[in-house]
């Protein structure tokens, strides 16, 4: 009885076509490839030759109508026994014949909208990512609609012009499967990260994020969210450094003090910090002012099996060496006791982060708000190095990664902080003087 | 040279002259029908000529259809051929059963003349597995990473050498995007270095999709690239059937003698699209470029040199074009009557002892497909 032609997938990456003209009328006799139809794409405007024998008996597309893959263009009577599929696409079930072709086919394109739109206005998202034709995209345009409001209904999540004309200026329900529970933290951006096999939960183990974990991460995200990070790396020889460990390491143990490098550090970077107070500042974004701080409060980044903690060494900057190495013990093993006070990691000035008795070289760490800045160190490590006298010499290099809030810290201040991090390192005994 | 004093040597001039060995494509028969090389023309019978042209308008008609099959939505990918008849009718004719040939995207005409069913085309560009399975086994499905099968045809030409088979070459095409790709050059310097039997084609058909020939490369002539490898190589007039198949001939005795590979540029144009997928050329080329290309039309001047011989008639072509179109139509028919693909298949093929994980997979799969 009747043969229903819909539009094919005349292109790659087409979705939708308008009818620019029809070449045959109902009640016309067509053969097998006659051309029916003209579309206009995208890219190009295609002729549709009649796949079969046979009398049209109705045009379902009229002309200047913009049609998506699948759906039915026209019915030609080839003799068969098939009924006309008014329906979309090849799954779509056969249209009752009395049924109106138009009222078929908007039932089928267009389910989303029936929801009721909530009347809440979404923030517009520039980021998002929109898949649409240009020409819809300029039709957008044209039409004054913020296309990443619009709800897609085509293939692939695609929008379609008749979406833009559908738009009804309130924000479309969101997607089903992006609604389900969005924690706390992917609401900042609106964006939660799909499970990737949600359909095969036996790939993947889940459980609860600990509350801890959860802190941990929120602070992480917070801090990339608010400070532009740069994050500088340099190294700086220290076996004087050394040296003056190895000599006063007996001593300090004869005090029960387990001294390491981290006191010289702390030391170094109390007396840079009088020299560059940018660096212990923070940013009051409430009120747009720099807060520069009059107390040297020299966080340790601290990793134990039940998370990451950051006391501080409370005015280091009126303390000793052999002091403050015996307070970051202290503070250490509270951390791992579970028996920090919120005020030992509270106030802190900058932070050190320390992977370098584990191994490592450079890396990026995340500022530890609202400090303005983090020191990464790492190992200390055998290397060719040049010295003062120009000899090549077996060198002990100490990689440094400083990371800085972008905001207040410009890329040669931050170097010149470093510059002068590396004079004290290298050199102990000026420690002495400047500290 | 401003100053007068002589240079050691002379770039200037090399470059000048680099293309000369190749300023005369290889013509028997020119775009007004004339014949300018009677002496080759007398070594083709009627019979041949004839056969020649029936294949060209052959080629035409599947093209034709083709794209109304396309446009009906009734295949997937499909790169346009019209144009390029001389081209590929006659260098594939010129090649005998056992060699083997290494097919880009738009040699599907190549590959049936070959020794694979119209059908078996439509269903490789449906996407069907049955449409690589050819009645010839020599021959590769359609590359479709342009240039790989040069590599490829290395591989096989060492084959054929190393296994001493007697009067067996291997032959390839690609376009002319084709010869600005390393694996070109690697293929043919691997098989030059080796002497294996080999011929090369490229089907400079004018445009990489939308890329002009002459954005492609500084050289003048895409056969002079050959030299640089140690192989010889030649321009044809890519319009011209006769002259194709003499020079592709001639090619496959050279290389099955064991003289080492040989590459021929024809000259050809590609009349459309790149592809059934979309593109527009009257976005990137003028009407007024196009012009001269259909003027000199490989059916055009065959169709005269056979007329005034009396052995050709418009009447006799239309009946062919009639044959030809139902013999596709036919085929189509055939390649939508395939079984549908299973995805249980693809893995069963996967290892001839299938692992655990895929055993699991094609038992899930036959249960969905059982459904």
């Amino acid at each position: 009885m009747a043969y229903t032609f819909k539009l094919p997938e005349l292109g790659e990456g087409m979705a939708e076509g308008e009818i620019s003209s029809w070449l045959v009328k109902e009640g016309d006799a067509v053969k097998e490839d006659d051309t029916l139809v003209e579309i206009q794409n995208d890219k190009s405007v295609s002729e549709l030759p009649s796949p079969v024998d046979g009398t049209i008996s109705k045009i379902v597309a009229q002309e200047g109508d913009t049609v998506e893959i699948g759906d039915p263009l026209i019915v030609i009577d080839d003799g068969s026994d098939t009924p006309p599929d008014l329906g979309k696409g090849g799954d779509a079930a056969p249209a009752e014949e009395a049924a109106p072709a138009p009222a078929a086919e908007s039932e089928a394109v267009a389910p989303a909208p029936a929801a009721a739109p909530t009347g809440v206005p979404a923030a517009s998202d520039p980021n998002k990512l929109v898949m649409a034709m240009p020409s819809v995209r300029q039709h957008a345009r044209d039409k004054g609609v913020d296309i990443t409001q619009v709800t897609p209904t085509g293939n692939h999540g695609q929008v379609l012009k008749a979406d833009i004309d559908n738009f009804n200026g309130a924000a479309a329900p969101a997607p089903a499967a992006a609604a389900p529970a969005a924690p706390a933290a992917a609401k900042a951006t609106g964006q939660a990260i799909k499970p990737w096999n949600a359909d095969r939960p036996e790939l993947e183990t889940r459980e609860p994020m600990s509350p801890m974990r959860k802190i941990i991460a929120k602070s992480m995200r917070t801090s990339k969210d608010i400070a532009p990070h740069v994050t500088s790396f340099d190294e700086v020889e220290v076996s004087a450094l050394m040296a003056n460990r190895k000599k006063y390491k007996q001593a300090a143990a004869d005090k029960g003090i387990h001294l390491t490098f981290l006191p010289y550090i702390v030391k170094a970077l109390v007396a840079v910090m009088k020299d560059f107070p940018e660096l212990n500042a923070s940013i009051d974004d409430t009120t747009q002012e720099i807060v520069t701080k009059h107390y040297y409060n020299i966080g340790i980044a601290t990793n134990t099996d039940h998370g990451l903690y950051v006391p501080n060494i409370k005015n280091a900057d009126s303390k000793g060496m052999f002091e403050i190495a015996k307070e970051i013990s202290e503070n250490s093993q509270a951390a791992y006791d579970n028996k920090l006070s919120p005020a030992s990691m509270a106030g802190g000035s900058i932070t050190i982060s320390n992977v370098g008795s584990i191994g490592g070289g450079w890396f990026t760490p995340v500022i530890n708000q609202p400090e303005v800045a983090i020191l990464g160190v790492g190992r200390i490590e055998k290397a060719p190095y040049v010295n003062e006298d120009g000899d090549i010499v077996v060198g002990r290099m100490l990689k440094l990664s400083m990371s800085y809030d972008h905001r207040l810290i410009d890329g040669a201040l931050a170097q010149n902080i470093l510059n002068e991090l590396k004079a004290l390192l290298h050199d102990p005994e000026m420690l002495l003087m400047e500290g | 040279m401003a100053n007068g004093s002589k240079q050691i040597v002379d770039f200037a001039k090399i470059k000048a002259t680099m293309a000369d060995p190749y300023k005369h494509p290889v013509q028997v028969i020119d775009r007004e029908g004339k014949v300018v090389d009677p002496d080759t023309l007398a070594k083709y019978s009627d019979d041949q000529l004839v056969d020649f042209m029936k294949k060209m308008v052959w080629e035409r008609t599947l093209h034709e259809q083709t794209m109304n099959f396309s446009r009906q939505g009734r295949l997937g990918f499909y790169a346009p051929t019209a144009g390029e008849e001389a081209s590929e009718m006659g260098s594939v004719t010129a090649f005998k059963q056992q060699d083997f040939l290494l097919p880009a995207y738009r040699d599907l005409p190549q590959m049936i003349q070959h020794g694979t069913t119209v059908a078996k085309g439509f269903l490789w560009s449906k996407g069907h597995v049955q449409g690589n399975q050819h009645e010839n086994p020599n021959m590769l499905f359609p590359q479709i990473i342009i240039g790989a099968q040069y590599v490829e045809t290395a591989g096989v030409a060492l084959g054929i050498k190393k296994n001493g088979d007697e009067d067996r070459v291997a032959f390839v095409y690609t376009g002319d995007g084709g010869t600005s790709q390393g694996d070109w050059y690697e293929g043919v310097n691997f098989t030059s270095a080796f002497q294996a039997p080999a011929v090369f084609f490229v089907q400079n058909n004018g445009w990489a999709i939308s890329v002009p020939r002459y954005k492609q490369t500084g050289a003048e002539t895409l056969a002079q690239k050959a030299v640089a490898m140690g192989v010889p190589s030649v321009q044809v007039d890519g319009m011209d059937i006769v002259a194709v198949h003499e020079v592709s001939k001639a090619a496959r005795e050279f290389a099955a003698a064991g003289n080492g590979p040989v590459v021929i540029e024809t000259l050809t144009y590609r009349y459309g699209a790149h592809s059934s997928a979309g593109d527009d050329p009257s976005r990137y080329r003028t009407k007024e470029e196009e012009k001269p290309w259909f003027d000199a039309d490989p059916l055009i001047r065959m169709r005269k040199v056979l007329t005034d011989k009396g052995v050709w008639s418009q009447d006799q072509e239309d009946k062919l074009v009639d044959e030809y179109k139902d013999e596709f139509k036919q085929a189509m028919k055939e390649a939508e009557a395939a079984p549908a693909q299973k995805v249980s298949d693809f893995l069963k093929w996967t290892y001839n002892v299938p692992t655990p994980a895929v055993k699991k997979q094609i038992a899930e799969f036959e249960a969905k497909e059982s459904k």
